[in-house]
């Protein structure tokens, strides 16, 4: 390796590089057997009835020699080492990789032993960062003693505390609140039922404007499943009479409509009953469910951006959702619930918690007109083409056209509703003209940024700023799509000053 | 660029020559599908096999000539006090700025191909969703260890 010596040369090493446990091969190679029988099964089974009992052992053999060959060259490539600041991991046969991970930035030292690695005194240690992937440093695998070594000295150090304390959503001033079990935001019984009527208005939409839902990229649930049952309906419907097929469709969307009501209440009960958020000082106890009372912490400090949404309905009387993006959150997705349906003032005082607020939308600025354009070409574009062919095969495809308008009006909606505002420590983007979404980031809580400028966006001057913060989902961030490049660039390029 | 906000540096010379090379096997299944297509016109249609095999050989040369160096040219890097700029793409343009102290671990890599023609890649991993991963291929080894090292520096003096 050419550039191993400079390891030794720009960093004092503590105790040099170290290879993993010579043992780790043996592990390696046992644990790889099962698949490597499973994988020659076929050859077995072909070969092994005719052939001899020893060429099919030998053959065995030759495989097991092949695998402890490439685990071994991967063990002797394999090295790592305790710097003065960091742990730097080099790995790769022919490919080289070497990976440095700060001590400042290992959040956690795991050490973990398998049936095997036991019967060998080995361990797997795991460092963990805050970083995106799953295992950012494995070591599998080291003697018992040596991880417990490294897991000393990886945890005494200034990681640990340092993300201990790290610093709230706003830096500064600390101020730990007396616990208090007044909740900041409750729900009523009767506000329940409310809220689990518009999760089923969620459906109703669905079943109405689903393509536009799609297309609008708001999947919440899955409704494929509803509109195939539809389209069964339909199909089989055409050979009876059309008075007859008409009432049987209105049947099905009623019954559909029904079970939607129900579902949704059901479904909003049984998890929101008795919903209280409480302020405990630095971090937010939730409290909710019927059957299942399930609570959460949510730690202030982890808190990467509140996100506010409403539906066209909920919008006008007055209802919306305050949810927030936690990083390592208990929940899969990383969002949390803070306030489900709640009226604007209760979302300003949740924010207020959070030490973020937000700028009503006149406020706001809309991206550039350039978006209409490229939302029509996107969004109604694709949709007209397939109403054309579809119009081709059957003239039922005409149905499609009050989707298709729906469509061109949501397109020229589109820009009033994506709107945004860079402050100097807050950042508002709201974008959705049907089921809006208003994103509250804290400009420290950024974790990268891109300008992303395609063919037809470089024609027409415009750039999508692509923000992206920790414990996201992977679509439906705060980006900005479509402002003007010149903004685009400022933003990007004095976002952190 | 004119609005970047800052100037770039270019990459290597010598990731030129890798993406060149990254698209010999591309570059070999576009002709070879040309000749294919060509021989099956001129088998089954009775069509002449030329037209079809020229314009798949001048495709392939375009993969393997001239698409590699508009790439190569289309990246970009810059290392600023606290962030690290990095631009790349020919039909869609991406600019990405990474604030160091975000960078939660750091990988310099090699391929053997890389290797040969002595440039290496700087991975810069951090908490983030969708992009938390930048690349930036195309550096000589020095200059993929000071960036490290930069990075490195910002991790030891910044808490998160």
């Amino acid at each position: 390796m050419s550039g191993s010596g400079t390891l030794e040369a720009t960093h004092a090493a503590e105790g040099g590089r170290r290879r993993l446990h010579p043992a780790s091969v043996a592990v390696a190679v046992v644990r790889s057997v099962p698949s490597a029988l499973l994988a020659a099964l076929p050859a077995l089974l072909a070969f092994g009835a005719r052939a001899d009992l020893r060429v099919v052992l030998a053959g065995a053999a030759a495989v097991v020699l092949v695998a402890a060959a490439v685990r071994w060259l991967a063990w002797s490539r394999f090295t790592y080492a305790l710097t003065t600041d960091a742990v730097v991991i080099e790995s790769g046969v022919l490919g080289r990789n070497r990976r440095t991970i700060p001590y400042q930035r290992v959040a956690d030292v795991g050490i973990s032993r398998r049936p095997l690695q036991r019967l060998f005194g080995l361990a797997t240690v795991s460092l963990e960062t805050g970083g995106a992937g799953a295992d950012e440093g494995v070591l599998d695998s080291v003697s018992v003693a040596e991880a417990q070594r490294l897991r000393r000295r990886l945890r005494g150090g200034p990681a640990a505390a340092a993300r201990d304390a790290s610093p709230a959503v706003e830096a500064g001033s600390e101020t730990v609140k007396a616990p208090d079990a007044v909740p900041v935001f409750a729900m009523s019984g009767r506000r329940v039922l409310l809220w689990g009527l518009f999760n089923f208005s969620l459906v109703w939409i669905a079943v109405g404007f689903g393509a536009l839902q799609y297309l609008d990229g708001v999947l919440g649930f899955d409704y494929g499943l509803l509109q195939d049952a539809v389209m069964a309906r339909t199909a089989a419907a055409r050979s009876l009479p059309f008075s007859v097929a008409a009432g049987l469709v209105a049947l099905t969307l009623a019954v559909v409509l029904l079970v939607g009501v129900v579902a949704g209440l059901v479904r909003t009960v049984l998890r929101d009953h008795g919903y209280r958020l409480i302020d405990e000082g630095g971090r937010l106890r939730r409290a909710r469910g019927l059957l299942t009372r399930s609570e959460a912490i949510i730690s202030l400090p982890r808190v990467q951006l509140a996100a506010v949404d409403d539906g066209v309905i909920r919008r006008r009387l007055g209802w919306s959702r305050l949810r927030a993006q936690v990083l390592g959150g208990e929940g899969a997705d990383g969002r949390q619930d803070l306030a489900p349906f709640a009226r604007a003032e209760e979302v300003d005082g949740v924010l207020r918690l959070l030490r973020l607020q937000r700028v009503p939308p006149g406020g706001l600025e809309a991206v550039a007109r350039g978006h209409v354009v490229r939302t029509l070409l996107r969004r109604v574009g694709p949709l007209a083409l397939l109403t054309l062919a579809a119009a081709l095969a059957t003239p039922f495809a005409v149905l499609a056209t009050p989707l298709l308008v729906l469509a061109v009006g949501s397109a020229l909606l589109s820009r009033r509703h994506h709107r945004f505002r860079f402050g100097s420590d807050l950042l508002q983007v709201q974008r959705g003209v049907l089921n809006r979404t208003t994103w509250i980031v804290p400009v420290p809580r950024v974790q990268v940024v891109s300008l992303r400028r395609s063919w037809l966006q470089r024609r027409l001057g415009l750039a999508t700023v692509l923000i992206d913060t920790a414990g996201g989902s992977r679509f439906g961030g705060p980006d900005i799509e479509d402002l003007r490049e010149d903004q685009g660039w400022k933003l990007i390029g004095r976002l952190w000053r | 660029m004119s609005l970047a906000p800052v100037t770039l540096n270019p990459l290597e010379l010598g990731q030129r020559t890798v993406m060149h090379v990254g698209a010999a096997v591309p570059a070999l299944a576009v002709a070879a599908a040309g000749v294919a297509a060509a021989v099956a016109a001129q088998d089954r249609l009775g069509w002449p096999g030329w037209p079809i095999m020229l314009t798949a050989g001048a495709l392939a040369l375009w993969v393997l000539l001239v698409s590699p160096r508009r790439r190569w040219a289309a990246w970009g890097w810059a290392l600023t006090d606290d962030e690290l700029h990095v631009a790349h793409g020919v039909w869609t343009t991406y600019y990405t700025v990474v604030p160091l102290a975000r960078v939660q671990h750091i990988d310099v890599a090699q391929q053997p191909v890389e290797r040969a023609f002595g440039v290496a890649r700087l991975v810069l991993h951090t908490a983030g969703t969708s992009h938390a991963v930048v690349v930036l291929p195309g550096l000589s080894r020095a200059t993929a260890e000071e960036l490290r090292d930069a990075v490195r520096a910002h991790a030891r003096t910044e808490t998160w």
